[in-house]
């Protein structure tokens, strides 16, 4: 009887998160592919100052309301620098020409809220909050020398976007500030991924 | 998923990972190699000392003499180095003095050269090992190459530290890079080298 007590909330909050829209009525599952450009900010800026042109994102989701959808992101940006300039490590200062990279996959679950603002949803705006974790693979070439170290990074990044739908999918656009927090002595990394892409049912 | 997206999901997810690079560029030029790196004893006080010794001598660090008296660079290189040296201790504020005459600090400097060489070799696999695997029964492609790299050592130890026959160090520099077999680039490009050492170390010098 205990274990039925138990069950009950957890149904409860089943029916909430699902109970608004019958089964019928729940849009399907979409897939999105989106070209990303990054801008840094923060320690990514003092490393890489400028904006990545390099970024491809891949995200799946499913409605479980009408207007609120769960999913994951998984993308693959690539931010990269070459200056000659002095840095001190440990102790130790080196000038050279320097190659820089940072390699980050953003591994999130997200949710995202539709608001309802007209009544065909062509064009679908929305907000959204990711939460997860990015690998980033630190670069550091000077001379002859190389350095990489790689590191799982705890993080967060909300989202605001819109869906622009045509008969066979949708255009997406969104805007998505990543905070990767330190971990392994590097610290935290920041950048404002603008994300095109389009967006198909499935 | 739609004809449409299957068509285009392909295409984009390629474009994609054809523009996310991992190290996107790298080396163009042999001078984009060089490196200078100093390191110092950030309790020793550089500005309290006013005078230092530099020997006369270049000495090539080899295994060609064990036991021996150690190499040599050649003259005039060893004149560009220490004349260059001396130059930048001077502008710094320090009086050069012999080192007989007890310097505030001691200064050494040493040259290293390292040849590396690489092989590979590639068995004959072009365009027609697209039908057929490759071609075994040619000889492989067989290629060597080599580069020699040289570092240019000093370092700087007050008196009266001395372990034995050791000094305490309080200042190194390393310069380091490729040779181009061009002697007036490389003269330059160590000239340069040097040069750095000192503008990176800005701790040096009297104020």
């Amino acid at each position: 009887m205990s274990s039925y007590r138990k069950l009950i909330p957890l149904a409860a909050l089943v029916t909430l998160l699902v109970g608004p829209a019958a089964r019928a009525d729940i849009p399907p599952s979409l897939v999105a592919v989106t070209y990303q450009f990054s801008i840094p900010i923060g320690e990514t800026f003092k490393y890489t100052p400028p904006v990545s042109w390099r970024g491809i994102g891949l995200d799946v989701a499913t409605f479980i309301r009408r207007d609120l959808a769960v999913g994951l992101a998984f993308g693959w940006n690539v931010f990269f620098e070459n200056t000659t300039s002095t840095i001190t490590v440990r102790n130790t200062q080196i000038t050279g020409n320097q190659d820089r990279a940072l390699n980050v996959w953003p591994t999130l679950v997200n949710i995202r809220w539709f608001p309802k603002i007209s009544s065909n949803r062509d064009i679908q705006p929305y907000i959204g909050a990711n939460a997860g974790g990015y690998i980033i693979e630190r670069y550091l070439a000077v001379g002859l020398t190389a350095s990489q170290e790689t590191h799982y990074h705890l993080g967060l990044a909300p989202e605001i976007g819109v869906f622009i739908q045509n008969p066979v999918g949708a255009v997406v656009l969104n805007a998505r500030y990543n905070m990767a927090f330190a971990a392994g002595g590097v610290p935290f990394q920041q950048f404002l991924s603008i994300n095109l892409g389009y967006a198909w049912e499935r | 998923m739609s004809p449409v997206g299957k068509t285009l999901a392909v295409p984009i997810f390629g474009l994609g990972l054809l523009l996310a690079a991992c190290h996107p560029s790298g080396a163009e030029f042999i001078s984009d190699l060089d490196t200078v790196a100093t390191t110092h004893d950030g309790t020793f006080d550089f500005a309290s000392q006013n005078t230092y010794s530099l020997p006369d001598r270049v000495v090539f660090i080899t295994d060609s003499d064990p036991g021996g008296n150690p190499d040599r660079l050649p003259p005039d290189l060893e004149q560009l180095i220490l004349g260059t040296i001396d130059n930048e201790m001077s502008a710094l504020g320090y009086q050069k003095v012999d080192i007989g005459q007890n310097p505030d600090l001691t200064m050494t400097v040493g040259a290293l050269k390292v040849t590396n060489v690489s092989y590979y070799y590639g068995y004959w696999c072009g365009y027609w090992s697209w039908y057929y695997p490759c071609y075994p029964y040619y000889p492989p492609v067989v290629g060597v190459s080599t580069y020699t790299v040289g570092s240019l050592i000093i370092d700087m130890a007050p008196n009266g530290t001395a372990a034995g026959n050791q000094y305490r160090g309080v200042w190194t520099a390393v310069i380091r890079g490729i040779q181009t077999g061009s002697n007036s680039t490389d003269r330059t490009r160590l000239v340069n080298g040097i040069s750095q050492a000192f503008i990176q170390s800005d701790y040096l010098g009297k104020p």
